[in-house]
């Protein structure tokens, strides 16, 4: 897998398939900063809470398809739960984080699990990540039980470092692979003959202009 | 609702008399002199004696945020600061003319006090005049003796051996420790090293709060006023004093409140911030009390899913697709919302999605401005003039138009978006940009 910015000659005329992506646990696992790593490549100590949600774009360049990831980076307070819904309906893929030094945060992502089995897309593809691993001296979740829980349900797997950088870009290919990008195709080819009364080839219509905002945006794996 | 404040439409920079230089210094020794301030410095303020450093080749703007350039180049900036360094002098020396005028008191609310508010308050006095016109001042005198009360309930909890797992209180305290050091890591005076950071975090059942959140004074501030507010909020039940009209404990968004407040508060009385942090911490206390319980909507930081700041999204959308938003002069605004609309509930139609959860994406956003006052949203110097006519006299309703104008000069920006998350993204940037 290839991520790439928009100035990718090949790309260049390519339109992205759009995946919606949302990003869930408790306060202070380290949501943002995955995000950052993911999207800039950044890490900051002592990231700011998130207030409500965030919202960031990153594009990647899966086998010969460009994929638009729309990522959203919620707020992990129980009190802003009620915005949830909001963030993950229609998503395609869910990172659910905890801190591999807090047991609680693997018990707030599991219940987080569960919301999403009950109440997502069915064909939500997600992810477990266990954040903070530069911190392994004081980890307190062992590695095989939360990989354990993962096969269970079905979640990819992963222990990663925002810090470090160590894991990201995987979590985000390995779920990227995973999508059922015919399907997406085959939705939106519907709600387009709904919205203007004809098919499109199964291109993605929902967004198309091409004025991102990304700068940098660059990052090859 | 009156959003539109008829009284004051016409407001002029030139409007006022000649001037006379008051002792402006007098006046504000008066009012630290007052005596119910508490002698005794419960909190837990470390020993060691803690430096403020400044970074090599960093610039900080006078609140001890850093400088940056991303946006607006160097000397554009320092071209505006110097251009309202006057501005500042002069609404100072009308400020020492009327407050001269009064004896140094605080004069009664009238339309021309009003005026000067809306022009800014003076830093020098700023914290003092939120003080005295929020009702902040009274609330403290008719509750002497509680700030430090409130303190105690933490220790109390924790003498009793609970934890997190069997107390409210407690619980919420974890939160708030969660936010101590991502408040303001930008800003000289509420940065932490490395070496604090790495402290280990306290056994489960100390009876104590942990040292490190009190090496650096404004932290351990900063951690008090929230911890006094987490029991002044929480109902009887759960061990708290049922202060507020709902059950609020810690909301993420606070800290940003609490902090800035209580940096406009220790910069403009530091003598008083370094000698008794308490007496400062209580003032701020009770502006933060104030301000959540009697100033902004209810429920908006409640433990009831902030009820209340998703109902206020309701309301200013409201406003805004009012007569196509020609009344608020947000025409673009109106139409790109129903235009969005429209093409939601075509998708969530065809999902079979509940329409339960209705803010628009760009309604985060407000959420957000909503909630957090502005801070961390508008640029510092701007978050004050806006916090000015809120805590003096004005209230909650100034938020409320400094939305509908930011919504209004972003307008264009925001049409010009034909999807609804393109548009968010826009914003989000010029957030920064300010
Ligand atoms: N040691 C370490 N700290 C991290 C890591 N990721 C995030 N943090 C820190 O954990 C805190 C919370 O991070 P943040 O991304 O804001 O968490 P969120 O609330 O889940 O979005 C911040 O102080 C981060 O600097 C990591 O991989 N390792
Ligand atoms: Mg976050």
């Amino acid at each position: 897998m290839n991520f790439s910015g928009r100035n990718d000659a090949a790309s260049a005329n390519m339109k992205p398939i759009q995946v919606k992506l949302v990003l869930l646990g408790e306060s202070a696992v380290g949501k943002s900063s995955i995000v950052l790593r993911f999207v800039n490549n950044e890490y900051q100590d002592n990231k700011e809470p998130t207030i409500g949600a965030a919202f960031l774009t990153q594009r990647c360049k899966l086998d010969d398809r460009i994929i638009k990831f729309e990522i959203w980076d919620t707020a992990g307070q129980e009190r802003f739960h009620s915005l949830a819904p909001m963030y993950y309906r229609n998503a395609q893929a869910a990172v659910i984080v905890y801190d591999i030094t807090k047991p609680a945060s693997l018990e707030k992502a599991k219940t987080w699990v569960k919301e999403l089995q009950r109440q997502a897309n069915p064909n939500i593809v997600i992810a477990l990540v266990g954040n903070k691993i530069d911190l392994a001296n004081n980890r307190s979740v062992p590695y095989e039980e939360a990989e354990a829980y993962a096969n269970e349900n079905g979640l990819l797997f992963f222990e990663a470092s925002a810090k470090t950088g160590t894991n990201i870009i995987e979590v985000f290919t390995e779920l990227a692979k995973k999508i059922p990008y015919e399907q997406i195709l085959a939705n939106n080819k519907t709600l387009n003959s709904r919205t203007n009364g004809q098919g499109d080839n199964g291109r993605v219509n929902l967004n198309e202009s091409e004025n991102n905002n990304q700068d940098g945006g660059q990052c090859n794996c | 609702m009156n959003i539109v404040d008829e009284d004051l439409v016409d407001v002029d920079l030139d409007d006022d008399s000649d001037y006379e230089d008051a002792n402006q210094i007098d006046n504000y020794e008066n009012i630290n002199d007052n005596d119910c301030f508490f002698e005794i410095p419960l909190v837990e303020h470390s020993n060691i004696p803690f430096e403020v450093k400044d970074e090599d080749n960093i610039d900080y703007d006078k609140y001890g945020f850093k400088k940056s350039y991303k946006y607006i180049p160097k000397v554009r900036q320092e071209e505006y600061e110097n251009y309202y360094q006057r501005i500042l002098e002069r609404r100072e020396q009308k400020w020492n003319v009327l407050l001269e005028e009064c004896n140094g008191e605080f004069p009664p609310m009238s339309s021309k006090l009003k005026r000067y508010i809306r022009k800014g308050i003076p830093g020098y006095i700023r914290s003092l005049c939120w003080f005295y016109y929020s009702g902040a001042k009274t609330e403290m005198e008719n509750n002497p003796g509680l700030y430090e009360k409130l303190l105690n309930y933490e220790r109390n909890e924790r003498n009793k051996g609970l934890t997190k797992k069997d107390s409210t209180g407690l619980d919420c305290v974890y939160a708030v420790e969660k936010d101590l050091f991502r408040t303001f890591p930008d800003n000289k005076y509420f940065a932490v090293s490395e070496s604090i950071l790495t402290m280990n975090d306290n056994e489960e059942n100390s009876t104590l709060p942990n040292k490190k959140f009190y090496i650096n004074p404004y932290i351990g501030s900063l951690r008090n006023i929230l911890v006094a507010f987490v029991y002044y909020s929480l109902p009887k039940s759960e061990n708290g004093y049922e202060g507020t009209c709902y059950t609020i404990g810690y909301c993420q968004s606070l800290n940003y409140i609490a902090g800035l407040l209580l940096l406009i508060f220790a910069q403009s009385n530091e003598k008083m911030f370094k000698n008794n942090p308490t007496s400062i911490e209580e003032m701020c206390f009770w502006m933060f009390a104030t301000l959540i319980d009697k100033i902004l909507p209810k429920e908006m930081y409640g433990v009831n899913d902030m009820e209340g700041a998703v109902i206020e999204q309701e309301l200013l959308w409201n406003l805004i697709i009012d007569e196509n938003g020609r009344k608020f002069g947000v025409r673009k605004v109106a139409k790109w919302k129903k235009d969005m609309e429209k093409k939601n509930n075509i998708m969530n139609g065809m999902d079979d999605v509940p329409e339960t959860h209705n803010l628009t994406k760009l309604g985060i956003l407000t959420f957000k401005w909503m909630t957090t006052c502005f801070v961390g949203i508008l640029p510092i110097e701007t978050v004050l003039r806006i916090w000015d006519c809120v805590f003096a006299e004005e209230g909650y309703i100034t938020i409320l138009r400094v939305t509908l104008t930011l919504l209004r000069i972003y307008e264009n920006d925001i049409s010009k978006n034909d999807d609804e998350l393109e548009g968010w993204d826009f914003i989000n940037i010029y957030g920064d940009l300010f």
